[in-house]
This record gives C-alpha cells, sequence and structure tokens, in this order.
C-alpha cells in the first residue's frame, strides 16, 4: 500500500469523509467530464457520485483492502454506466466490489503513479516533467531551473504528454 | 506548441501546487479540443497522487454534506459580507444595477440558481473574489434530511426545483424562495450573465 492509500485508509477509519471528498473532487469531476462528453452533465454526475461515496462510507460501508482511491473509481464507473444507462443514479452501491469481475483496474489499479510512469523516460526529460508535473513550476521557471530553452522544455514535455496518451488508448 | 497542450501544462501545474483549477472553464477555453484535454486530464489525475486539500476545501465540503451551498460556507468563512462581494463583482462585471446583481448573486450563492447557464465571465468574477474556483461549490451535495441534493434539483417543477430545494432545506430565507428560476420577460445583458440567453 502506498503512503498515499494508507493516508486515505487512515481518514476513511477517522471518518474524515469531508476530507477524502474533497482530496477527490476533481478527480471525480474530470471523469465524469470525460465520461458524459460535456460539463454539464459531468458537474451532475460528479455530484451524484460524491453523494454515493458520503452516504455509503458514513452508513460504514467498507471494502475491505481496497485502496479508497479505486473505490472512488470504480463508483464513478458505476454512477457513469447508470448515468448513460438512464437509471437513478443515487441507489445503494453493492456490498461487495469483486475486482476480477469488475475489472476495477481499468487503468486504476495497475497504472503506475506518475513518478514511476517519468522513470521511463531519458533522464533529462524526467526532470523537466518532474519540475512541472509534480513541483508545479511553469514551463519558464522549468527553463530556468535547468539552465536551457523554454522550447526545449516544451519538446521534453511533449514525450510526458505522449505517454499519457498511450495509457489513455491502453484504457481504452 | 499545441493550445490543448498549454492549457494541460498549465492546469497539471496548479493541480500539483494544491491550487483548484477550474476544469470546466479550462474546457471552454479548449474549444473544439475540449475532449482531447479532458481525456488528457482524467489520464494525469489518475496517476498523480491528489494533494492535501486547503483548510478551507475541507471545511467547505463538510458544509455541503450538512446541506448548506458551498459558496454561501466559503464566503462566511473567508468574513466577508454579501456586499462586499456583490461590490467587487458589480465593477469586475461592469454592472450598474447593483440591486437586481446582488439579488442574482444571492440566488447563486443559495444554491437556488442553476449555475449551468451562467456565463464564464461571471465565474471568472467569482473566482477573482474569492482567489478560487467556485464553480462547483454552488450547490449543496446532501439535503438537511439525508438525501440527494441532486435528486431534488432533477425531480422538481422545471420553474421551481431550485427553489423547491431550498425550501425544503433552509427555509430561514424565505425572501429568495418564490421567485427563483422564474424567468424575466424578456432578458437584459445582465439577465443574460446569469440565466443565459435561451
Amino acid at each position: 500500500m502506498s503512503d498515499d492509500d494508507a493516508r486515505d485508509a487512515h481518514l476513511l477509519e477517522t471518518g474524515r469523509i469531508d476530507r477524502l471528498l474533497a482530496t477527490y473532487e476533481l478527480v471525480i469531476l474530470a471523469r465524469c467530464i470525460k465520461g458524459t462528453k460535456g460539463p454539464h452533465d459531468g458537474q451532475d454526475v460528479a455530484q451524484d457520485v460524491m453523494f454515493r461515496l458520503f452516504r455509503e462510507f458514513e452508513a460504514g460501508k467498507r471494502y475491505e483492502g481496497i485502496p479508497y482511491r479505486v473505490v472512488v473509481h470504480q463508483v464513478t464507473k458505476w454512477t457513469l454506466a447508470d448515468f448513460h444507462a438512464g437509471r437513478r443514479t443515487d441507489v445503494p452501491l453493492p456490498d461487495e466490489l469483486d475486482l476480477a469481475a469488475e475489472d476495477v483496474g481499468d487503468g486504476v489499479v495497475s497504472a503506475l503513479w506518475l513518478r514511476e510512469l517519468l522513470t521511463q523516460l531519458p533522464e533529462r526529460e524526467r526532470a523537466t516533467c518532474e519540475l512541472v508535473y509534480v513541483e508545479g513550476l511553469s514551463p519558464e521557471q522549468a527553463a530556468r531551473r535547468l539552465g536551457t530553452t523554454r522550447n526545449n522544455v516544451d519538446q521534453r514535455l511533449f514525450h510526458a504528454r505522449k505517454r499519457l496518451r498511450e495509457l489513455m488508448d491502453d484504457d481504452g | 506548441m499545441a493550445d490543448v497542450d498549454r492549457l494541460f501544462d498549465e492546469l497539471a501545474a496548479a493541480y500539483v501546487r494544491g491550487e483548484r483549477p477550474d476544469l470546466p472553464a479550462y474546457l471552454a477555453r479548449a474549444g473544439d479540443e475540449a475532449d482531447e484535454l479532458a481525456r488528457l486530464v482524467d489520464a494525469f489525475l489518475r496517476v498523480v497522487p491528489p494533494p492535501e486539500p486547503s483548510e478551507d476545501d475541507v471545511a467547505v465540503m463538510r458544509a455541503r454534506l450538512e446541506g448548506e451551498p458551498g459558496l454561501l460556507a466559503l464566503r462566511t468563512l473567508r468574513g466577508r459580507k454579501v456586499d462586499e462581494v456583490v461590490d467587487e463583482l458589480a465593477v469586475r462585471l461592469e454592472v450598474d444595477d447593483r440591486p437586481r446583481l446582488k439579488r442574482y448573486y444571492q440566488r447563486l450563492e443559495g444554491g437556488v440558481l442553476d449555475p449551468h447557464p451562467v456565463d464564464e465571465r461571471v465565474w471568472d468574477a467569482l473566482r477573482d473574489v474569492f482567489a478560487t474556483s467556485v464553480r462547483n461549490l454552488i450547490r449543496p451535495l446532501v439535503t438537511r434530511r439525508g438525501g440527494s441534493a441532486m435528486a431534488y434539483y432533477r425531480s422538481g417543477p422545471p420553474d421551481g426545483a431550485g427553489a423547491q430545494l431550498r425550501a425544503r432545506m433552509t427555509p430561514r430565507e424565505p425572501a429568495l424562495v418564490g421567485d427563483a428560476d422564474r424567468p424575466p420577460p424578456e432578458r437584459d445583458a445582465l439577465d443574460r450573465l446569469f440565466l443565459g440567453d435561451a
């Protein structure tokens, strides 16, 4: 279990669902917007996902041994499926989460965290991407830090995005 | 560099710095490439450990889980008066009719105005006023009775879904209930900012 997964598990056990939902709000929103092909429906479905997560975990439901981030993605997936099928999106969740049957992976369980993903890149590209995508520097700031040009930084970032796109393709 | 790449880099960097990037605003800026940006952002957020939310973010989420509209909770947290916010909005949106602007703002803050038709300029102005994106905070997540707030929005009558929710949840502000979501006969520039063109 990663440090982030351990943090989530601790928050869940101590009843800090508000903090967990605040942590994952944008993750849920992005997935719902992508899944509905529109920001309006995406925002509405994201509300449903967060309501479901809150209600179920507040009531004590747990999926033992499964990282919270995986549960978030799976509940989002279920809710999007309900939305597309025209079903209610606020009904109770299943009691069990069968990793194999549900294909919970969906690019999540097996997905590499970004730092691991970046290790697949050459050293200069990895260092550049860490500054922008891990530390949050702008490309201009990254160029200054590395003593290179903005153009070089753009080129190196291009390769990281290409890897992300490959991940998307793998995921369907 | 393609526009979508530039927007992605900007959003990704803001996210890992712990900011709350306004994803729908970025998608609007991406235009025809919005779907591509949405796919890229979704993939990125799946491989980046989410940063710790701010204490304000957590407090606003807690309020929304208790049936309170998030923008109201945020303004209260920041210690801002409605009139102060409206004054700033009037300047940023170049609106002269302050009383009507205040009424629209209160309806938006109270969760009784459908946020979807609200113009991007309003979200931009609110983001400047509160120094964070408020677009996704408008509605509570849960009613005070513990049900889904979205279910109330969906099941109410066309001209009063928000008002119905408001009446059930926060009857302490009856002045806001009644004319909520009722469209004016003809829309001027201010109406269109909050209600859209339709």
